[in-house]
């Protein structure tokens, strides 16, 4: 391993044998180093290093929601990504999923959804939030896991309706999340605004 | 890392140094400071696997319905610190390091024949009371994940996922999937 104080360009005993130096205090170079560790300490949770990715959205998508489980939430923002190494989100490009921002490993992934019912609602109506985990390795890009959350409209307001889920997942390079909108008991259509949201991924641990 | 700061303990310069002393005293320095960060990298890469568990439902059963019951879990996905024998408690997860714990549930639920008044909840209990709610529609299988924080001071802690149904009665509930999970976040 390289020396730490080297990499940090401290002055080694030989350098400070060269001719030159008799100004540098040892009190002073003492402090400049407990100052750098205080730093390290200063950065530990450690949580805030995790390779983490988050999709929002850069402003309200409104459109006919279709009464199956294939509408696919779009996100239009990159609000957190490190490390930037993966392919980002490019201003004015929308994106659909979240891959393993930290390479394979256990993640907390989480999802949010607020959407606000315009028409075509019924009574009951029921709005579903799918968060999916597919699989693009195997030969069907099978989802291995999908957390559902559900809320209910009662069919007279159209006021917005909050939905969210989290979970700890594995993912791989092959695995990627995606979050989809549902409705159940409405007409064949049904208009709706998506004010806001949110998929993320924030990597645990790597390959146990 | 147990030390409040990295710089505890290092040698420091004396006032009685005299010069021709430095290039010794940065050598001690610099050795003590090496084996210091070389302790902290080293918990830098233990911490990539904190205390971690999840648990899951693979099998889905039925029950009458019921209050305040605590979930049956059949699958150990992960475990790194002991936290699940399914042997010994099949429905809690043991937090046997103290710190800061991230700990959730997701329960899926398909409410059988009935009329659609009734709600589910799905909670943590234990050391967490945290829940969630969600209103039958009728004939349709309910989702609800719930999470929360929770700070560990003692090993030993256990939390369970709570569940419970009221408003009808209906006939039985089928758990389709079930998941519960915890992972270490810090130290105190």
């Amino acid at each position: 391993m390289t020396s730490y104080s080297r990499r940090r360009g401290y002055p080694t005993p030989d350098s400070d044998r060269e001719p030159g130096n008799g100004g540098l205090d040892s009190e002073t170079l003492a402090r400049a180093i407990a100052l750098d560790l205080d730093g390290v300490d200063a950065a530990w949770p450690l949580e805030q290093q995790k390779p983490t990715k988050i999709l929002g959205l850069s402003s309200n998508q409104t459109g006919l929601i279709a009464n199956d489980d294939n509408n696919i939430i779009t996100f239009t923002a990159l609000e957190a990504e490190a490390p930037t190494t993966t392919p980002g989100l490019i201003t004015g490009v929308t994106q659909s999923l979240v891959t393993a921002p930290g390479g394979e490993g256990w993640y907390h992934v989480t999802a949010s959804l607020a959407v606000q019912p315009s028409g075509g609602i019924t009574n009951n109506a029921l709005s579903r939030m799918i968060l999916r985990l597919r699989d693009f390795s195997l030969p069907t890009s099978v989802v291995v896991e999908r957390y559902d959350a559900d809320a209910q409209n009662d069919g007279l307001s159209t006021a917005a309706i909050y939905l969210n889920t989290e979970a700890v997942v594995y993912m791989t390079e092959a695995r990627q999340l995606s979050l989809y909108l549902f409705h159940q008991n409405v007409a064949s259509t049904m208009n709706a605004l998506v004010i806001g949201t949110y998929l993320s991924a924030t990597k645990l641990t790597g390959v146990i | 890392m147990t030390d409040k700061t990295a710089t505890q303990n290092l040698t420091r310069a004396q006032a009685s140094d005299d010069h021709k002393q430095l290039p010794v005293y940065l050598e001690i320095l610099r050795d003590e400071v090496d084996a210091r960060m070389t302790a902290h990298f080293y918990d830098l890469s233990r911490s990539q696997v904190p205390p971690l568990c999840r648990l899951s439902l693979g099998t889905p059963y039925s029950t009458s319905s019921d209050g305040n019951v605590r979930m049956a879990y059949d699958t150990v996905d992960v475990d790194t610190d002991d936290m699940a024998d399914l042997s010994r408690d099949n429905r809690s997860i043991r937090l046997n390091s103290p710190g800061y714990y991230s700990i959730g549930a997701y329960v899926v639920v398909s409410p059988g024949s009935g009329p659609p008044t009734s709600a589910f909840t799905v909670g943590l209990a234990g050391a967490q009371n945290a829940g969630r709610q969600a209103n039958d529609v009728g004939l349709v299988q309910l989702s609800i994940s719930v999470g929360s924080f929770l700070q560990v001071t003692a090993p030993g802690v256990t939390f369970q996922t709570r569940r419970s149904a009221f408003g009808s009665t209906y006939a039985a509930w089928t758990f389709v999937a079930a998941r519960m999970y915890a992972y270490k976040v810090r130290d105190l």
